[in-house]
């Protein structure tokens, strides 16, 4: 089974650490959801992950028989404005970027061509992203992160700024890569009910270090995130079944 | 339908081909125009029969075209060329759409270099010219080399780099104005003149020097054309997608620095060029620097062969500098291009 370790990660920026000796260790089909207020640390930990940032420690990505590089690891940014005119269908393909020559492969425009079908993305092939909406540019670069089949998905913040229907959907279709490739994916979020309702588990940073780090059940409890967000919150189930943080009052 | 897009994909990049090699047959047409204009007409038999005569050639024709008309043509392709490549990759590392050559400062570091030669009466090999070029290109290379080190020390970034073209742009105007208010008037003309880009003051020199720097330049840089590409989508995503940023932007940073140089280097500033053909070049072809490379590259020789053509007819035959067409062409096109912004 694929296994992402993670060992004493740190991270220093300014002097400050940001992040400080986070370990955790995630398997193949889960989807860990990054929670914590502003400045936590948690969009810094997946970018430690992906080795964007000078980190200390230790990750590694592994199954039964081999270990695997950064390579099979993609990190998608959070969604900012977008002047490129590139078309949808070229903004796909720079997600193969390190394997692309001059002359791009029929293999290579079959995996793009596929993607876009898989995200219902193919009649915006040849739209420019810049003149979609934030919804459809969020899909454009999840299938962008989706085209290199990565064993590990990084998500920061893939549903700021998008609908609500446009939020279960790129999380509907993060999930389902996941589930489909065995693959592991960890996303921050700053919607609790959505980390309850995607993530298999939470992990809760606080001023850099884990506070918590299990299912929603054991991490959404109120002294916890009173501890963290410096709220009074309540926590209730929907009808649905996931959990509902509900902020009563800052303390 | 799956290979649908697949075709259609291909279909855009057989289109932009074509687009390139049209721009290419016009920038030569517009070359054998340019060479057949001056004070003594030439027909198109005439240049082509000088043409093949080859420099030694002893009809005044042939003397005319191999040694005043094709350095200039020549020059004036390769500048245009380099002006236009470098403001599309300066546009790219800088994030910006309205950068260009003249952002970084590097033009007006040319500029203080060939009025201090002027004014000190610099001469190499006997040539008064030649000193004035020299002192362009080094001042070039040398505020390139501040802003590269400054890079390296604070870091890459567009506000880096726009910062350091504002300081440099005031700091060496501020020096040039100085020459020019304690020079004679006679020094003061020579030195204003040499800011209008000038293709008169062309050589099979400035021809070699931005000929090589442009063919060096462009083959790096399309090395670099998915990088370049990615670059487009943003720093952050860039990043994501594992390409080394800063180290990109600081070679793509020095590539332009000889580029500008070895354009402006002989023939004084020219305004514009490299404003105007990357944006008709992105309008045309889009952003993959696989064809947007080399076609803006294109463009800006064409436009600055147009300029030069309408510089000769609108002085019947001789020649106005050519910086003073390119900005009257750059001004209305930089307003339109600010209320499309605005919008």
């Amino acid at each position: 089974m694929l296994t992402l370790s993670i060992r004493n990660l740190s991270v220093q920026m300014s002097g400050n650490h940001v992040v400080r000796n986070v370990s955790a260790t995630l398997h193949g089909g889960e989807m860990v959801a990054v929670i914590g207020r502003n400045g936590a640390g948690k969009t810094t930990l997946i970018k430690a992950v992906a080795r964007l940032v000078r980190r200390s420690g230790e990750v590694t990505l592994r199954d039964d028989d081999h270990v695997f590089s950064d390579r099979d690891i993609a990190y998608v940014p959070q969604l900012e404005s977008v002047t490129s005119r590139l078309t949808v269908f070229e903004m796909v393909l720079l997600g193969l970027v390190k394997d692309l020559r001059w002359k791009v492969t029929d293999e290579q425009l079959e995996r793009v061509t596929d993607t876009l079908m898989e995200l219902g993305l193919d009649g915006l092939a040849l739209k420019p992203v810049c003149s979609l909406s934030g919804g459809q540019k969020q899909l454009v670069f999840m299938a962008q992160a989706f085209v290199s089949r990565p064993r590990v998905l990084l998500l920061d913040e893939p549903t700021s700024a998008l609908d609500l229907r446009h939020q279960l959907v790129v999380m509907d279709l993060a999930r389902k890569y996941t589930q489909e490739n065995g693959a592991i994916t960890l996303f921050v979020v700053h919607d609790l009910m959505l980390a309850s309702r995607y993530g298999s588990r939470l992990l809760m940073l606080h001023e850099g270090r884990i506070k918590a780090f299990d299912t929603a059940e054991r991490v959404l409890l109120p002294y916890l995130l009173g501890d963290v967000y410096d709220v009074e919150a309540c926590v209730e189930r929907t009808p649905p079944g996931f959990l509902n943080v509900i902020p009563v009052r800052p303390l | 339908m799956p290979s649908g897009n697949r075709n259609l994909y291909r279909q855009l990049n057989g289109r932009r081909l074509l687009t390139g090699t049209v721009l290419f047959a016009l920038m030569l047409a517009l070359m054998v125009v340019d060479l057949g204009m001056g004070s003594s007409g030439m027909g198109f038999g005439d240049v082509l029969a000088a043409l093949m005569a080859g420099p030694e050639g002893r009809t005044p024709h042939t003397a005319i075209l191999w040694f005043i008309r094709l350095p200039m043509t020549l020059t004036c392709v390769f500048v245009g060329g380099s002006l236009s490549l470098a403001g599309l990759q300066i546009q790219t590392i800088t994030n910006n759409a309205l950068a260009s050559p003249y952002t970084l400062g590097i033009t007006a570091g040319a500029s203080f270099g060939a009025a201090v030669s002027i004014t000190l009466g610099l001469s190499v090999a006997g040539h008064l010219w030649v000193g004035t070029a020299l002192f362009a290109l080094l001042f070039a290379l040398a505020v390139s080399l501040l802003i590269f080190h400054l890079g390296r020390m604070k870091g890459m970034t567009p506000n880096t780099l726009i910062l350091s073209g504002i300081i440099m742009n005031f700091f060496f105007q501020a020096l040039q104005q100085y020459l020019q208010y304690r020079a004679s008037p006679e020094i003061a003309q020579v030195i204003s003149g040499w800011t209008f880009g000038n293709l008169q003051r062309s050589s099979w020199v400035s021809v070699a020097v931005s000929g090589g720097l442009l063919a060096a330049g462009a083959a790096l840089l399309s090395g670099w054309s998915w990088r370049l590409t990615v670059l487009t989508t943003g720093e952050e995503r860039a990043r994501s997608l594992g390409i080394p940023v800063e180290r990109l932007r600081l070679h793509v940073f020095l590539i332009c620095s000889f580029l500008i140089a070895g354009a402006v280097g002989f023939i004084g500033t020219v305004a514009f060029v490299g404003l105007v053909a990357p944006h008709c070049a992105k309008l045309m072809l889009g952003e993959d620097q696989r064809y947007l490379l080399p076609c803006a590259t294109i463009l800006g020789a064409l436009l600055l062969l147009a300029s030069s053509i309408a510089s000769k007819m609108l002085s019947g035959g001789s020649m106005l500098p050519v910086g003073i067409i390119t900005s009257i062409v750059g001004v209305p096109f930089l307003f339109v291009l600010l209320m499309k912004k605005g919008r």
